[in-house]
């Protein structure tokens, strides 16, 4: 085998390398920023799912007469748990509804919240939930019934973040267990 | 004998390339499989935080049910006490009937509805079991009751626990 030979067999050898290497990282190149991009979207999903569930929990917690939504503006403070500690946030209620904002490294939280008496009385209202007891032994079956006319509200808790990520959206129902 | 090394050594570049891009390939593959395993847990968390929501909103129904029918509560709970088994099962499903998503015009049922109609989820919710703890002798003004709420979000279910004091009204 001459010199010139060899160095032809080196440069093809060469050239496959790259065109190997260009096949395997062109598409990691591409695929990546979209992995690191998801990734980020996913962190910031449950940092959100956080937020809403401290929210909600907060709602719960509070004097009924904060979520019953009657007129007025008021604050109310909540603490959201983080990898890095516990964040300070607010939200401000006015009336039947509620906002609030927290940002947490590059992303900002817009928390919305609905509140909303949805089943609540008269007894013979369609909104009315009915609880009733029928003894199942007396000779006659006796019937309790207590159609609920004190409100059941709806607590409802969006968080919305970033450009692309999925609101988060939760809810639940809370009873007047006022004496 | 020059020329013999220079030939054991042609293929060399070739074969660190491959051996290279194999361990890249690797890599990029773990990343892709594990983000999207990582997606999966995601959905997940935000599903069991909605059925536990939904527990929540079961338990707000069985305290508001013990607030307002006290005295048929300790009824079933006399009947659990002194009664046969089969006046205890009908006692217990009289009082429980309110807590079955089943029934379609229970408490329960109707939350459920509720919950579902913006989320376009389908919850389901109620009580697993509601049992007083303590009652000994004369004297004593509050009982504690155990209150096992469930909630579950498109089949996934979290359930919820709670020892609530109460004040003895009768």
């Amino acid at each position: 085998m001459t010199e010139g030979s060899r160095r032809g067999l080196s440069l093809v050898e060469l050239l496959v390398a790259f065109f190997l290497i260009a096949m395997i990282i062109l598409p990691i190149m591409r695929s990546l920023p979209q992995s690191f991009g998801l990734a980020g979207r996913q962190a910031d999903q449950e940092i959100a799912i956080k937020i809403g569930e401290s929210a909600v929990n907060t709602l719960l917690a509070v004097p009924f007469e904060r979520v019953s939504g009657a007129p007025g503006s008021q604050n109310i403070s909540f603490e959201i748990e983080t990898g890095s500690g516990t964040l300070p946030a607010q939200l401000l209620i006015d009336g039947a509804n509620g906002t609030g904002s927290v940002r947490i490294g590059r992303t900002d939280f817009q928390i919305r919240i609905a509140l909303k008496p949805e089943f609540s009385g008269p007894p013979q209202a369609p909104t009315a939930l009915v609880f009733s007891f029928m003894d199942p032994v007396a000779p006659t079956p006796k019937l309790a019934s207590y159609a609920c006319p004190d409100p059941f509200i709806r607590i409802q808790v969006d968080v919305e973040y970033g450009q692309r990520g999925v609101p988060v959206s939760l809810a639940t129902f809370r009873a007047d267990l006022r004496q | 004998m020059t020329i013999a090394r220079k030939r054991s050594g042609s293929g060399f570049a070739l074969f660190s390339v491959i051996i290279v891009s194999i361990i890249i390939f690797i890599l990029a593959a773990t990343l892709y499989f594990n983000t999207r395993s990582q997606t999966a847990t995601h959905s997940r968390l935000a599903e069991q935080t909605k059925a536990l929501l939904a527990a929540r909103a079961a338990m707000q129904l069985a305290q508001y049910k013990f607030r307002m029918l006290p005295s048929e509560f300790y009824a079933v709970e006399n009947a659990r006490r002194t009664g046969l088994p089969a006046e205890v099962a009908s006692f217990s499903s009289a009082w429980m009937r309110d807590f079955d998503p089943a029934e379609k015009t229970s408490p329960a049922a109707r939350l459920s509805t509720s919950l579902g109609a913006r989320d376009g989820g389908t919850y389901q919710l109620g009580i697993a079991s509601f049992s007083l703890v303590t009652r000994f002798g004369k004297g004593y003004t509050r009982d504690f009751l155990r209150i096992e709420s469930w909630g579950s979000y498109n089949g996934i279910k979290r359930s919820l626990e709670t020892l609530l004091e109460v004040e003895i009204t009768h």
